[in-house]
């Protein structure tokens, strides 16, 4: 009997890869969800007996999905398709009842070696269909907001390691915007706060950018008191010491990540404390505009048992974006 | 011309460039110790060749520098340590030692993993920059 499958993912890219990888001989139709909620939906209208979900996503996540899930009655296992690459996330989920964690980014072979495992697929058994309504075209932003989904997983995890505490993944915005509305571009700091911030250039096949790492006051003293006997110095020492450590695990480990599947070898540069104690405005005031727009990643990490938020911002001038489109040119062209 | 020569015309340079290199090995062990190195410290490379780093840089803080460097081990990723948090890590004299606002030289860090050609980290690399005249103009 054919097999109903919905693909839950915010990425158009996630899904177009993950269609793609599904085994094409397989008795199956496949339907999309962009959200938690309009999984729960297909699952109603029985077009979700597999669900392979994402766990970071707009509108209710993943983790939302599995506990709705333990607390309802469905004709629905799920497989866990994610960056978020923490032995936390991957412990929370199985104890919500997924069948297995997919680690992004997944290698082709692995989607139809779980499915097998699990009785889901035997090969040669029909073929795969997309249900109608389907449709995927995805650009060059979609690629790099997934990108960045599976960069972020791996830099917050770095940080999960250092500070010994779960780390709340959020949806990277990737968006284009202008140099003077650098400051709009921060969705998880408080705008009345004051804050403090790390710079870091970084370079790679010609390609250059700029990273900041932003943490409100009250986030750096909270992570000088996790970092604890790590740290040197007397307190304002402690606070630069705690504020370059976090940004550069962040830069570092993203970058790595962005890099690794943009084949690019991004080198970071050493951090530069641009402020502190300043209010939002005033830090990221430029006086001099180069640039007409800027593609900006934002990344806004929280901690939920403490009060720490903190904002990766990397940003890309325009010509370096051209040459990245080229780079990436082949995952969304067919 | 020769690979020999072309090695020793890269060694050279890595030698007069103007930046502290050390290398690491996995017990702490000096591997590489560049000119600068020497000139800063007055130990030369076969002095500290194979010596554990902090027996020759006792001025070092070792608990805190083990953290830094096994951050580096743990993440595979590069850990920096600018003269804003410690104002040096070797103690070396100011490279102007007469004009020089401050006794020390005020440094950065970069601590990079090194990889073998199967891309697993088997040491450390330390770059070290004299920013002594960026910290005087930021002070």
């Amino acid at each position: 009997m054919t097999l109903k499958v919905t693909l839950c993912d915010d990425s158009r890219m996630a899904r177009r890869q993950l269609l793609k990888s599904l085994p094409k001989d397989w008795d199956a139709t496949v339907y999309q969800a962009e959200h938690g909620e309009q999984a729960l939906q297909r699952i109603d209208n029985g077009e979700a007996q597999l669900l392979l979900l994402d766990l970071n996503m707009p509108v209710m996540d993943g983790y939302q999905v599995l506990e709705h899930l333990a607390q309802h009655e469905r004709d629905c296992v799920v497989i866990v398709i994610s960056g978020d690459i923490q032995p936390e996330a991957y412990q929370r989920v199985m104890r919500l009842g997924a069948l297995a964690f997919v680690k992004k980014p997944f290698k082709t072979a692995e989607i139809a070696q779980y499915l097998q495992q699990f009785g889901l697929y035997q090969p040669s058994s029909g073929h795969l269909q997309e249900a109608s309504e389907v449709e995927v075209t995805a650009n060059a932003l979609d690629v790099y907001r997934e990108v960045a989904n599976v960069a972020m997983g791996q830099a917050g995890d770095h940080i999960a390691r250092v500070l010994n505490q779960f780390i709340e993944l959020p949806v990277p915005n990737v968006n284009w915007i202008a140099p003077s509305e650098l400051h709009m571009a921060l969705q998880s700091i408080d705008h009345a706060e004051r804050v403090s911030a790390v710079s870091q250039g970084f370079a790679g096949s010609g390609i250059l950018g700029e990273a900041l790492t932003l943490l409100t006051d009250t986030s750096v003293d909270d992570v000088r008191r996790l970092l604890g006997e790590q740290l040197s110095g007397n307190e304002q020492q402690q606070r630069i010491e705690a504020l370059m450590d976090i940004a550069s695990i962040i830069t570092s480990a993203c970058l790595n990540g962005l890099g690794h599947q943009l084949h690019v070898e991004f080198t970071a540069s050493q951090p530069v404390l641009l402020g502190q104690h300043k209010a939002l405005a005033d830090l990221l005031n430029q006086p001099q505009q180069r640039w007409q727009k800027v593609l900006a990643i934002e990344i806004g990490y929280q901690l939920p048992k403490h009060r720490i938020g903190f904002d990766l911002l990397i940003l890309l001038p325009e010509d370096a974006v051209l040459r990245l489109d080229q780079q990436v040119a082949h995952w969304y062209a067919e | 011309m020769s690979e020999m020569d072309e090695l020793h015309a890269k060694l050279s340079l890595l030698g007069a460039i103007d930046m502290g290199i050390v290398v690491l090995d996995r017990d702490y062990r000096i591997q590489m110790w560049n000119e600068f190195m020497t000139n800063h410290s007055g130990l030369r490379p076969s002095q500290v060749r194979d010596k554990i780093l902090f027996e020759c840089c006792p001025e070092i803080d070792e608990h805190w520098f083990r953290q830094k460097v096994e951050r580096v081990w743990n993440l595979d990723a590069r850990v920096f340590i600018t003269w804003e948090q410690r104002p040096y890590v070797f103690r070396f004299r100011h490279s102007r030692p007469l004009s020089g606002q401050q006794q020390w030289m005020q440094q950065n860090i970069t601590l990079m993993p090194l990889h073998d050609t199967r891309g697993e980290i088997f040491q450390v690399g330390l770059i070290l920059y004299d920013v002594s005249e960026q910290a005087t103009r930021a002070e």
